[in-house]
């Protein structure tokens, strides 16, 4: 496996796409699939929860929530190799389109991927917010260019 | 255009150098950004071209670090680079989020920087910083409930 940091940083990048768009689509399968069987995953200040059961019940917390339309929109990934690890850094902002609000996360992520069977999983997932921008509810319809 | 192994190589470097001016920027990190510069930067903002040189081009760092922004993060995506004899122009989109106590300030830009292999590291040769619009919100909250944890 390659240690160029921007190899590495694209590689990552792919793994950050394929987590958002798993969680925005609320498909547990997928992200079980997208992790290794010892993932922890942190948030903010609380404590550090193990194994895939524990992450997936994040999830199902989220998708409780019932978020109409939810789009987590990763950027500014870097990946650094760390021993077996790959010790990731990225932006994020995930937007909360709910009927009567609109609610905007912005944050960062510090992930830890690691290589198994060839391909680059999601070992420890570490998540901090850092500061939530309240919206109107947006509109529900959007004319298209050319189709009014 | 066909997108070629090579491109992509090139715009992967790049798209790092904007992460890690990004990071150094929001960081408050004026050694970062010293290092990612060489030693003869340009700066050019909207239509203005600003003093040349690292300490000029760091002036403008310290303007913005002493502005005292609570939370400040430039979003960098859409890269795209392509060389050109000795350096390589670059173009990409910024959403630079600027939490502050009383508001919040979205600004909507473009960069085309111009970056060049010094040593066998990339460096920013020129940067480019155009500002397209700027959208006013209410300020943002540090209190978040994670789901679950409620």
């Amino acid at each position: 496996m390659s240690t160029d940091p921007a190899v590495l940083g694209a590689r990552s990048a792919r793994v950050y796409y394929a987590y958002a768009r798993a969680v925005d689509e609320g498909d547990l399968d997928r992200l079980r699939a997208l992790v290794t069987d010892d993932i922890k995953i942190t948030r903010g200040d609380h404590a550090t929860e193990d194994g895939v059961e524990a992450f997936l019940d994040v999830y199902r917390a989220h998708n409780a929530l019932n978020i109409p339309v939810c789009k987590h929109v990763v950027t500014n990934v870097l990946a650094e190799q760390d021993g077996d690890d790959i010790v990731t850094h990225a932006y994020f902002q995930a937007t909360m389109l709910e009927e009567d609000k609109t609610r905007v996360v912005i944050g960062v992520y510090d992930d830890v991927h690691r290589e198994v069977d060839g391909e680059l999983k999601l070992a420890h997932k570490k998540i901090t917010v850092h500061r939530l921008l309240q919206l109107p509810a947006s509109s529900g319809t959007y004319a298209h260019v050319g189709t009014e | 255009m066909t997108v070629t192994d090579e491109q992509a190589a090139v715009t992967a470097r790049s798209a790092l150098l904007y992460a890690l001016y990004a990071e150094a920027v929001d960081g408050n990190d004026l050694d970062t950004l010293r290092h990612l510069v060489t030693d003869d930067v340009r700066i050019t903002r909207g239509d203005r071209e600003e003093p040349g040189g690292v300490e000029a081009f760091l002036d403008i760092y310290r303007a913005h670090i002493a502005l005292g922004i609570e939370v400040c993060q430039h979003a960098v995506t859409n890269v795209i680079a392509r060389p050109n004899g000795d350096v390589i122009d670059t173009r990409a989109y910024f959403q630079a989020r600027l939490f502050e106590e009383h508001r919040t300030r979205v600004l909507i830009g473009e960069y085309a920087d111009v970056h060049a292999e010094r040593e066998g590291d990339l460096k920013i040769v020129h940067k480019r910083i155009l500002v397209r619009k700027v959208l006013e919100a209410p300020a943002g909250v540090d209190v978040f409930t994670y789901a679950g944890t409620g």
